[in-house]
């Protein structure tokens, strides 16, 4: 059955449409994802996601997505989970909204009291659902956070000079969309997600739940494989640009500046290679100006692992690798004038 | 029906015996297939016509993991350009790079997740390989099946010794494109 359904945002001038392939009674989690030109991985997180052990009457999803009508098509209508009556999406012009305007779209269609936040480029194991829920019934109030991990499945992918993945343990101080569950009254008092977050919305909204005295809960056995994706330089380079927007984020909250080195650079080795940049620049003025790159080399000698072999493909994949975190300092530093405060 | 000169494109042939059994099975029906097949010359199968392609050397691409079975991939595309089939029909989404859009594809086994994206190109193979593909092909139920779990894709049930079926989708898929 599919049949349509008002949400609050239908005012919006680029919502296109919506549908419901209904369960009658409220369940008691829904399942929030935006989605994004990953047709394919979508679809692999909603089988995923209909091997989950919760009892299928307790829980929903709800997909947010820019697709075109026919790969809609394609990955919703004959999926299981849409013949069950349990899968709702919409989509919406890919031009009107970051992530966080997807999942606010997302909780606020979503029908349970609790409400799980997952990306589309991850695979829950099949307890995760339960494990959130079975948390969130011990600590209720509370945000639930499980264990991502980058997908065994696609551990050979690190083999990429450039890769992107994530890794949380919990509870991560940065409360990371893939993997967590708010209740919604929590979201409703809140407001959601500050869509001025183009990144980092996420950590932007932990942050105002903790000061409102909602603590962050960890559930390790709420296990979440988050894809693991080989990029090529001038690609990595792009897609890492949304990430000035960081820096809106940290002026918001300034206490972040902890997990910053210095409290300036959000990662270690913008320090260091801006420090290697700036010995290699002043090397002939001064020969010990070369010592300034020590750190950074040491660092990426090793991170390949120990063997003559992995420091041989170290040292290839080295400039790539400079030109990539350079790459980062300066978005940073873009972010950093956009949103008038100092973060690199 | 008049006679279709019908690349069959295997990267391994004659490791799967299906391609074989299309190949003949086709030449009994009248037809012209050529297994378009990477590699040096193997036993000859004097059914079948093979037209053996170089490869490149592929090492690095298996080390680094970046993809399985694409170093034959340019050399085959030039192979069927200069062929002048009527048809090009791939027996893996690698094979399928070396086509033209609106050929055949099958896939001769079931997919499994865990290999659907264990390779830096697997997943932008596969995808690449589907959305240009005419029609896809499955041998079997439980093939097409898998198609549709993981890829959302519908797939023509066609076993590899159905020459008559095969025949009818290539003449559907002439008429559909321009020549």
């Amino acid at each position: 059955v599919v049949r349509r359904v008002h949400v609050a945002d239908r005012q919006d001038p680029h919502w296109r449409e919506d549908k419901l392939t209904g369960v009658e009674d409220a369940p008691v989690v829904s399942v929030v994802i935006p989605s994004h030109a990953r047709p394919l991985r979508l679809r692999w997180l909603l089988n995923a996601l209909h091997e989950q052990t919760l009892p299928a009457d307790t829980w929903d999803v709800v997909v947010v997505h820019h697709y075109e009508p026919d790969v809609a098509a394609r990955i919703f209508d004959r999926h299981p989970l849409a013949t069950e009556g349990r899968l709702r999406h919409c989509s919406s012009n890919p031009g009107a909204g970051c992530p966080a305007r997807l999942r606010n779209l997302g909780w606020r269609m979503a029908r349970g009291g609790l409400v799980a936040f997952i990306d589309d480029d991850c695979r829950p194991e099949p307890g995760w659902l339960e494990e959130l829920v079975s948390g969130a019934e011990q600590r209720p109030g509370q945000i639930i956070q499980g264990r991502t991990r980058p997908d065994p499945y696609e551990v050979a992918i690190f083999a990429a000079p450039h890769v992107r993945t994530l890794e949380v343990e919990p509870p991560g101080g940065f409360a990371q969309t893939c993997n967590i569950l708010y209740p919604r009254a929590v979201l409703e008092r809140l407001g959601g997600f500050d869509e001025r977050a183009v990144t980092g919305e996420d950590i932007d909204l932990a942050l105002r739940a903790r000061s409102e005295g909602i603590a962050l809960i960890a559930a390790p056995e709420a296990v979440v494989n988050h894809a693991i994706e080989a990029q090529v330089l001038w690609r990595a380079i792009r897609s890492n640009w949304k990430w000035r927007h960081l820096a809106y984020v940290v002026k918001r909250h300034p206490e972040m500046r902890r997990y910053c080195r210095l409290r300036l650079f959000w990662e270690p080795e913008h320090l260091e290679v801006l420090l290697a940049f700036a010995g290699l620049l002043g090397v002939r003025r001064s020969p010990a100006l070369a010592l300034l790159a020590i750190p950074y080399l040491r660092r990426e000698a090793r991170h390949r692992g120990s063997r003559p072999a992995d420091r041989l493909v170290a040292v290839a994949e080295l400039p790539g690798r400079a030109v990539f975190e350079l790459a980062e300092v300066m978005t940073m530093a873009a972010g950093s004038i956009e949103h008038r405060t100092l973060v690199l | 029906v008049s006679a279709l000169r019908v690349a069959l494109v295997h990267h391994a042939y004659p490791s799967e015996p299906d391609v074989g059994v299309l190949a003949r099975a086709l030449a009994a029906a009248g037809h012209e297939p050529s297994v378009v097949a990477a590699g040096l010359a193997r036993p000859a199968d004097h059914h079948v016509r093979v037209v053996r392609v170089p490869h490149l050397p592929d090492a690095v691409l298996r080390v680094r993991k970046i993809g399985e079975n694409l170093s034959h991939v340019p050399a085959a595309a030039v192979a069927l350009r200069a062929g002048g089939f009527d048809v090009a029909h791939a027996f893996s989404p690698a094979d399928a790079l070396a086509t033209a859009r609106g050929s055949v594809l099958t896939f001769l086994h079931a997919i499994r997740r865990e290999r659907l994206s264990d390779r830096r190109l697997r997943l932008a193979v596969l995808e690449r390989a589907v959305e240009r593909a005419g029609a896809l092909v499955a041998p079997s139920p439980e093939v097409a099946d898998s198609l549709s779990h993981w890829l959302g894709v519908d797939a023509r049930i066609l076993a590899a010794g159905d020459a008559e079926g095969h025949v009818a989708l290539y003449q559907e898929l002439l008429s559909a494109t321009p020549r």
